[in-house]
């Protein structure tokens, strides 16, 4: 590889990337039910069962409780998602809603009235507590 | 010696329109094919292993020529040695893409090349900046020992990695049977892009995909469990020297707080995933877990028709 070759390189992966973003390519993803939500947890995490889900105001983000114990945190990454299993996250209850802490550098925030995020966070707790699929037999 | 081109060099342009051809494709069949953000880090990671494949090329070249001084048979440059050595050297491919796998140290260089979650052209691209560090160039050094000449080697390698260029593509749904049975494909490289529990570790062939059916880590595609991408732990973000470095990181951080040196050398050189006391998830784990459920009777899909988000039992279309 000459510098040349290098510097035709890097146009190329800039021209490429305005490309993309000029073609509108992706585009931002929603959860739009929690059937959505629950199936999105049962795809990437191996095992999981989903009992039910709650999607924020927005769609922006989602939490899967499974029938085991464990709760699926989703949120969209561009045209896809990310999803984390969690066991007795940390939460934090706001006006604008509840705030997880998933493991990466920041927490996620799931939008909703303020209530419904600390009921919400109470049951995160409780859930790491007992197995909800015996809670709710 | 024959002054040899580099293939990847000269392919370039090609690389160049193919990716805005596919880009032009999904405009107009379905844009979450690209996002520009995984497409830029792609890109990125592919021009920075190019870089570090410039620094480091010499002291492989240098390394393999100090080698081959020790070979076994003077090969020369007739045409049936290029062949001869095209496959041996995909031979060599498929058992360090194996290892690269099943060992965390040559994973987490590895590890670059599947961390988008999207499966395009541009993912092709998405290449390791540690190759030299991970010391992967040594699985070729017994073809040197062999006889073969550096120079050839070097140049079937850089065909092979252009061949695995097209096969990085969801536009191509399936091939010939005939091609299918002998060559690595778009609907055979899906598979092994994918985090689906039952296509783990699966297809590690580069060009031909009869390694992987001789040695018994071949799966097939199927319509019914359609491809997810990405990596078990997906990256938070599209920071490049996240999409890079994080295996490093990681390891780093496990051998650093590991308990003995058992739990060290587990960390660097076990399966990625591996922990001392189990708690982590490996491919045998999470395969467990997947056959466990598919057991109890239920099953793993549940389509939902209300759904908005792409269902995962179709398969990716047969064309574009």
């Amino acid at each position: 590889m000459n510098w040349w070759l290098a510097a035709g390189s890097l146009a190329a992966v800039l021209m490429l990337a305005g490309i993309a973003w000029a073609l509108r390519l992706g585009g931002e993803n929603r959860i739009a039910t929690p059937a959505d939500a629950s199936r999105i947890a049962e795809d990437w995490i191996a095992g999981f069962e989903a009992h039910d889900a709650v999607i924020c105001s927005n769609g922006s983000g989602a939490l899967v409780f499974g029938t085991r114990g464990s709760v699926a945190l989703i949120r969209p990454s561009g045209a896809r998602f990310i999803v984390r299993e969690m066991r007795n996250p940390r939460w934090r209850s706001s006006e604008s809603g509840l705030e997880i802490e998933t493991g990466d550098r920041t927490p996620v925030r799931l939008y909703l009235p303020q209530a419904e995020a600390a009921a919400l966070g109470a049951r995160l707790d409780a859930t790491a507590d007992n197995d909800v699929s015996n809670s709710r037999a | 010696m024959p002054d040899l081109p580099n293939p990847v060099d000269l392919a370039v342009p090609a690389f160049v329109l193919l990716v805005l051809a596919e880009m032009i494709v999904a405009r107009f069949r379905d844009r979450s094919r690209y996002c520009p953000r995984d497409t830029l880090t792609s890109l990125m990671l592919g021009f920075g292993s190019t870089i570090a494949g410039v620094l480091a090329g010499g002291m492989v070249f240098a390394l393999a020529s100090w080698v081959h001084q020790f070979r076994l048979f003077d090969i020369g440059y007739a045409w049936y040695w290029f062949a001869i050595a095209f496959v041996l050297d995909d031979l060599a491919y498929y058992v360090f893409h194996r290892s690269a796998h099943r060992v965390r140290w040559f994973w987490a260089s590895h590890v670059i090349h599947h961390s988008s979650q999207h499966y395009n052209l541009s993912t092709a691209l998405r290449q390791t900046w540690t190759g030299f560090f991970s010391l992967g160039f040594l699985f070729r050094l017994p073809l040197f020992l062999i006889g073969f000449p550096p120079a050839m080697v070097f140049f079937v390698a850089g065909v092979n990695l252009v061949y695995q260029f097209w096969i990085h593509t969801e536009v191509i749904g399936r091939m010939p049977r005939w091609f299918e049975a002998v060559m690595n494909t778009p609907s055979h490289h899906r598979v092994h892009h994918a985090t689906n529990a039952r296509y783990l570790d699966r297809n590690y062939a580069g060009v031909f995909i009869v390694w992987d059916k001789l040695f018994g880590t071949f799966e097939a595609e199927r319509d019914d469990d359609r491809p997810r991408y990405g990596i078990v732990h997906n990256l938070p973000d599209f920071n490049v020297l996240r999409a890079a470095f994080h295996e490093w990181w990681g390891i780093t951080k496990d051998v650093w707080r590991a308990p003995s040196l058992y739990a060290r050398l587990g960390y660097m050189f076990g399966p990625p995933g591996w922990s001392p006391d189990g708690s982590r998830d490996t491919s045998e784990t999470i395969k467990a877990r997947w056959q466990a459920r598919q057991e109890r009777g239920q099953h793993w899909k549940k389509p939902i028709s209300s759904s908005s988000v792409p269902g995962p039992e179709a398969a990716p279309p047969r064309a574009a």
